[in-house]
Parts: structure tokens; C-alpha cells; sequence
């Protein structure tokens, strides 16, 4: 007697559970089949396949996955993955090339994560206050680049963001936050399809001035010091060509700066 | 913390007045002027064909491309020149996109920055 069975995720509205028991094979087929047309039916896109329990994935079972999938993807916009599989019967997936077309992860919880933040659109939002020192800042931007390159972000992306946080947290510091036990606020959102960076030096500098103090900002930013023996003025000109959004303003809580990197890889 | 760089020297045969630079690291504000003193050390002793081989330095920002570019300058002051080799991928964007590459004698290899001193 066969052992698969489904779950319907109380936590998740669209997300499936399918488990595949001991060594689940073509005599069972009919089975999988009727589940299958259940989950459809159930009109959730989602389907974790979870390999905890099996022993062995024989290549009718593969292939009827695979049939399942189309249609999911086709007429319902879903995907399926793998999750919790042993080491064999990983093997097993990778010898026969199915990992090109499932994506698989060691356990449910980082399965539902991939659905959320592949399709979902989910943003994880990382938000840092860092006292004015120069010295806190390159490991605020070796962590962002961390950050990135977690989210999959490709290597050349993961150190333009790095750049950017690096040249935005030094203007921060050095035009406001210096010293005097100011610090600056810096949130970076990192979603599928963009980061968005925001950086407050944290600096109120009044109605009076402030107007001065993002035109000088804006003026380094379109014209940045061509002086060769002056190294510094070219940061925000670099962090707005790297960038597909930028701008400056200013609020209570200092000069902000706002910034916006659409992801160009996939 | 500040960033870890590290300067190791080499001799280059066969061309007066050099010192190879090799970076290690990441050069940028927290670190830019130890790299400062110790290559206006070098010029003020006369080495005024250097050679920064790029190879193993992972990150430079503005800040560090600041100096790249006073240290070129101050180089053909005296009659000599910087160069830069061995840059990666990463680095060279940020280079080309300040603009830099217009201003830096950039190379391939460290063996191609030294031939240049030979033609």
C-alpha cells in the first residue's frame, strides 16, 4: 500500500506539499496521477515535493512530475521543486540532469523561502544604524555585499551595491555624521528585481541651509572634481552612474540619499 | 575596523628607477593613507617608475582612485610614470566608469607594464 499523500499549507494560501514514500515507483502511477489533478483542482500553484521519506525516484515518476509541472507552469503560473532529499537519492536526481529543471533544497522551510522570494516578490529589508566612524565602514559594506550575493545576486552586481553602500556611508560620515556621536541610518531593500538603499547622516540642518547643502551635494553629482592631485568628489558621480535611480533630499532626520539598483542579471 | 592592505615590493630588472607594488587588500578610505606614505616614500627615494600590479587587490573606491591618480601625476613630475596592471573585472568597471582609464596607463599583465618601460 502506497504511503503518498498531500498537504495544503494552512500558512501559505498557494503553496502544496507532495510526499513521495519509500521507493515510489511506475506501479504507482495511477496514484500519483489522482493527486496530482487534486492539487491542480486545489488551484494552488505551488508544489514542494518533499523526498524526506523516499528511497528512490524511478524515471516514470520523474517524468510524470515533469508533465505535472508544464501544466502548472503553463496554466497556472506555478512551479515545482525538491526538498529533503537523502544523499542518494540526490544523486540519483543529478545523475539523471533533473536538478536542471527542479530546483532542490535540503528542507522545506528553504523550498518555501525560493517560492517567496521568486515569486512572491517578497523584500528583505536590511537596516543598519553605524556610529560616524570611517573605520565601521567597510564591513557595513562587506555585509551588504553578503547580503546580495545571498539573494543570488551575480558577483559583478553584489560589488556595484558593495560601492555604492561604501561611497554613500563615507559621504554620510565625513559631510554629517563625524564625530560628536552622531551616527547614520542606512536601509537597504533587497528584492528579487532591484535594491533599493536609503542613507540619512542623521544630521538636522535646518530649513536655513538646507537648500545649500543638497544643491552642493547635487553639483558634485553632475560635475564631479576632475582634479587628478583631489581624491575625493567623485563618489556620489560614481554611485549615480552605477545606479538606475538617484536622488537627494532632506527631512528631520538629516540629508538623505535615496538609490535604486535594478538587477541586470539573471 | 579599517581594511587590510598589504604592499609587497619587488625589484624589476632592467629599468632604472622602479619598484613593483604588489596590492593585497582593498584600498579605500579607512586604509588610503598608509598606501599614500608609502608610495610618495618610494618617490621621494627616487623610484619614480612604478608598477602597481593590481592581481590581488579585491576593491578600490573613489577615494583610492583619487590617489591612483596623484601618485600618476606626481610620477611624470618627476620624470617617471606610474602604470597599473592585473586588474580585475570588478575594479575595472569602477576605474572606467569614473573615468580613469583615460588618465591611468593601465596593462593586461605585470609583463606587458614592464615591457613597456623596454620599447
Amino acid at each position: 500500500m502506497s504511503l503518498l499523500r498531500y498537504e495544503l499549507s494552512d500558512e501559505y494560501d498557494d503553496i502544496s506539499f507532495l510526499h513521495l514514500p519509500g521507493d515510489f515507483n511506475a506501479a504507482s502511477m495511477e496514484e500519483l496521477t489522482g493527486v496530482m489533478q487534486s492539487l491542480f483542482a486545489a488551484g494552488r500553484p505551488f508544489v514542494v515535493v518533499d523526498l524526506a521519506e523516499a528511497e528512490s525516484l524511478r524515471g516514470a515518476v520523474i517524468g510524470e512530475l515533469m508533465e505535472w509541472r508544464r501544466k502548472f507552469i503553463a496554466e497556472i503560473d506555478g512551479e515545482f521543486c525538491f526538498c529533503g532529499a537523502s544523499q542518494s537519492v540526490e544523486r540519483e536526481i543529478r545523475e539523471l540532469d533533473v536538478d536542471k529543471l527542479f530546483r532542490l533544497f535540503p528542507d522545506r522551510r528553504s523550498a518555501v523561502n525560493y517560492f517567496f522570494w521568486e515569486f512572491k516578490g517578497q523584500v528583505d529589508t536590511v537596516i543598519l544604524s553605524i556610529p560616524g566612524s570611517l573605520d565601521l565602514v567597510p564591513a557595513t559594506r562587506k555585509f551588504i555585499r553578503k547580503v546580495c550575493e545571498a539573494k543570488a545576486y551575480s558577483g559583478r552586481e553584489s560589488f556595484q551595491i558593495e560601492t555604492i553602500v561604501d561611497e554613500l556611508c563615507n559621504n554620510a560620515i565625513e559631510h554629517g555624521a563625524s564625530g560628536g556621536g552622531k551616527s547614520i541610518e542606512l536601509a537597504v531593500a533587497v528584492g528579487r528585481k532591484k535594491v533599493d538603499i536609503n542613507i540619512s547622516n542623521g544630521v538636522d540642518v535646518g530649513e536655513r541651509n538646507y537648500s545649500d547643502i543638497v544643491s552642493n551635494m547635487e553639483r558634485y553629482v553632475e560635475s564631479p572634481n576632475t582634479d587628478v592631485c583631489e581624491s575625493r568628489g567623485r563618489g556620489l558621480a560614481l554611485v549615480k552612474m552605477l545606479s538606475s535611480e538617484f536622488d537627494i533630499d532632506g527631512s528631520e532626520n538629516g540629508t538623505c540619499v535615496h538609490v535604486t539598483k535594478i538587477r541586470e542579471e539573471r | 575596523m579599517q581594511s587590510k592592505i598589504e604592499l609587497v615590493y619587488e625589484d624589476i630588472d632592467g629599468v632604472d628607477s622602479s619598484k613593483l607594488i604588489l596590492l593585497q587588500g582593498d584600498l579605500d578610505a579607512t586604509n588610503v593613507e598608509t598606501v599614500v606614505e608609502n608610495v610618495f616614500g618610494l618617490i621621494d627615494e627616487g623610484f619614480v617608475n612604478i608598477i602597481a600590479d593590481f592581481k590581488e587587490l579585491r576593491y578600490v573606491n573613489s577615494t583610492g582612485l583619487g590617489i591612483l591618480l596623484h601618485f600618476s601625476k606626481t610620477a611624470k613630475e618627476r620624470g617617471g610614470s606610474f602604470k597599473v596592471c592585473s586588474v580585475n573585472e570588478n575594479v575595472y568597471e569602477i576605474i572606467d566608469i569614473i573615468g580613469a582609464t583615460t588618465l591611468l596607463d593601465i596593462y593586461n599583465t605585470r609583463e606587458e607594464a614592464i615591457n613597456s618601460y623596454k620599447e
